[in-house]
């Protein structure tokens, strides 16, 4: 290899090991996990009850307050750690899922009950971390969220009831969040 | 079309250089106590490179105040990701010169040298 290639080839090492340690220092996205799990779980009794168009009002003021916590916890931990993440278009990205999600859950529950309701909701959460891992370039999240929403809606579709399913995966983020925590968080 | 080498960017194509529009491209901002230990860089060696990126308007800085103390962050600007992917791609192209056959690899030698 003649040395202005060797020098190309150690300058993009260098490049991939930079990356590689900067992206471990943005940690991982755990916290939205546990967050938004928290109030997935939340929904259950209200889908119980009224059914998935009663969310509305708790995700209008708990998945606002939501957010804005989320905002909080990465404001600070990039003061702590001196770096922060791109952040802005992921969090711009979240907030305009919000009303699709809401829609989706409204649509389904109209389409198909309470069943088609919390299909929709927990169609449109999953495809929403998969778009903000695109966004970030760390799909950790989505692949964390995933199990838990294929167990959730094969549950459903057994016959388990939609707020059951809707608990279910609420719980299996808020691990999937904690496991993510315990793998790749610095303290 | 040019060699690739004619390509590299001086700003860019130091080895501090590279390795700070790096970071700050893979996450969103840096303060310059994190830069200056994921380098391993001096003050003064890493203010210099710093330095030569934000006038080349690569790099944006900006001084914080917090509590008694003012704190350094520091961001990439859309020049900045477009001249560090105009770097990466450059050097791809060198190394994937030497593997192209010996007559592609003649059609990327420069013919003359630029004036």
């Amino acid at each position: 290899m003649d040395t202005s290639a060797r020098q190309a080839a150690e300058a993009l090492d260098e490049i991939a090991r930079l990356r590689g340690r900067t992206r471990r220092s943005l940690g991982v996205p755990w916290f939205p996990l546990v967050c938004f799990g928290v109030l997935t779980m939340l929904c259950a009794p209200l889908i119980a009850g009224a059914g998935p168009a009663a969310l509305i009002p708790l995700w209008l003021v708990a998945g606002a307050a939501g957010m804005l916590l989320i905002r909080r916890y990465y404001r600070r931990r990039g003061r702590r750690h001196g770096v922060t993440g791109r952040g802005r278009r992921a969090w711009i990205f979240a907030a305009a899922l919000f009303p699709v999600c809401l829609m989706a859950g409204v649509a389904g529950s109209l389409a198909g009950g309470k069943v088609g309701g919390v299909l929709a909701s927990i169609v449109v959460v999953v495809a929403g971390y998969y778009a903000t891992g695109l966004l970030q370039h760390n799909s950790a999240a989505a692949l964390a969220v995933t199990p838990g929403a294929v167990l959730a809606v094969a549950l459903m579709l057994a016959g388990l009831a939609p707020w059951m399913a809707e608990l279910t995966f609420g719980a299996t983020m808020v691990a999937a969040g904690a496991g993510l925590r315990a793998a790749g968080e610095r303290p | 079309m040019s060699h690739p080498t004619r390509r590299l960017d001086d700003a860019v194509h130091q080895r501090t250089r590279l390795g700070i529009l790096t970071v700050l491209c893979e996450g969103g901002r840096a303060d310059f106590a994190y830069l200056r230990k994921t380098l391993e860089l001096t003050d003064g060696n890493l203010s210099r490179n710093i330095s030569r990126l934000v006038s080349a308007g690569y790099v944006r800085m900006e001084k914080v105040a917090e509590g008694r103390r003012s704190r350094t962050w520091l961001s990439a600007t859309p020049a900045g990701r477009a001249a560090l992917n105009a770097e990466i791609a450059a050097l791809r192209e060198i190394i994937a010169g030497l593997d192209a056959p010996p007559a592609r690899q003649r059609a990327h030698q420069p013919l003359t040298r630029p004036a």
